[in-house]
């Protein structure tokens, strides 16, 4: 009895941190039962917390879209290999060929 | 040659990857060049499985974990990564209200437009997050694995992936949905 007074008690004063939290590792096998269903329930009176479950949901989809698939390159952005490092590494993969080669 | 074609072709491509994993230039060119060392001497099994791109990626991926798990080993506190707390919060309530996304573009521009625009927030959050991050959600290594790797305590781990979340959303809304479609 006491700990389901202490589970409404808990669900009854989730906090939106807090809910926005269980929400995000939903998937981590981290949170209990009680935890997401107290975010559920928070979410279907709190407006804000409603609308960050629907981004959530869209940043997972966006994501999933990434997994697995090739880092993109933006060299205009300083992200590609400079001159020098791609210099370098010539040189390296030269030695390495000659190294193997005898 | 074969690593020269490698280099040429994917050289800016693995560094994208591995200086996005390690935040430090020196490191990602480091790894890219173990990587394309080890495929010269691993091209023979080489059996045409996947592109070569893809191959590549998969050795570097090593690589970066290794480097990750040479690094002088500092335990990592999510305060000290992300702050006391999220500026989205005040007192546990939301600071302001979040903004409703519209549904996602399904077009093909579109839609590459947006990653794009994750793909700089992404690169925006502060590296030890972003490491957590990609590793995790983009990469697909078990927890356990990153944890140890990283020095990291579960909890510290999934409060960190919490927070890079959040910070993406927040990117997001500000970048994209809020004014940056047009």
């Amino acid at each position: 009895m006491r700990r389901i007074l202490k589970s409404i008690w808990y669900v009854l004063t989730l906090r939106c941190e807090e809910a926005d939290r269980i929400r995000s590792l939903a998937q981590s096998g981290t949170t209990t039962r009680i935890e997401r269903f107290g975010a559920w329930s928070h979410a279907l009176v709190c407006r804000g917390c409603w609308i960050a479950r629907n981004q959530t949901e869209k940043l997972e989809a966006l994501i999933d879209d990434m997994r697995g698939k090739e880092p993109l390159t933006d060299a205009s952005r300083g992200r590609g290999l400079s001159p020098e490092g791609r210099a370098r590494l010539k040189r390296a993969l030269d030695a390495a060929a000659q190294q193997d080669e005898k | 040659m074969r690593a020269e074609r490698w280099l040429r072709e994917y050289g800016d491509t693995l560094f994208a990857y591995a200086f996005r994993r390690l935040g430090d230039a020196d490191e990602a060119e480091d790894a890219v060049q173990e990587t394309l060392i080890a495929a010269l001497r691993a091209a023979d099994g080489f059996r045409g499985e996947s592109t070569e791109k893809t191959w590549l990626i998969g050795i570097l991926r090593h690589k970066v974990i290794d480097v990750i798990r040479n690094r002088r080993v500092t335990p990592v506190r999510v305060e000290a990564v992300d702050g006391d707390r999220s500026a989205s919060f005040k007192d546990g309530f939301w600071k302001n209200r979040p903004i409703k996304w519209p549904a996602l573009p399904e077009d093909g521009m579109r839609r590459r437009e947006l990653q794009a625009a994750l793909n700089r927030a992404i690169d925006e959050l502060p590296p030890t997050m972003r490491t957590a991050f990609c590793l995790k959600e983009i990469d697909g290594i078990a927890s356990k694995e990153i944890c140890k790797v990283m020095s990291i305590s579960p909890t510290n781990f999934w409060t960190l992936l919490h927070r890079a979340r959040l910070r993406l959303r927040e990117s997001l809304t500000d970048e994209w949905f809020e004014k940056g479609q047009d």
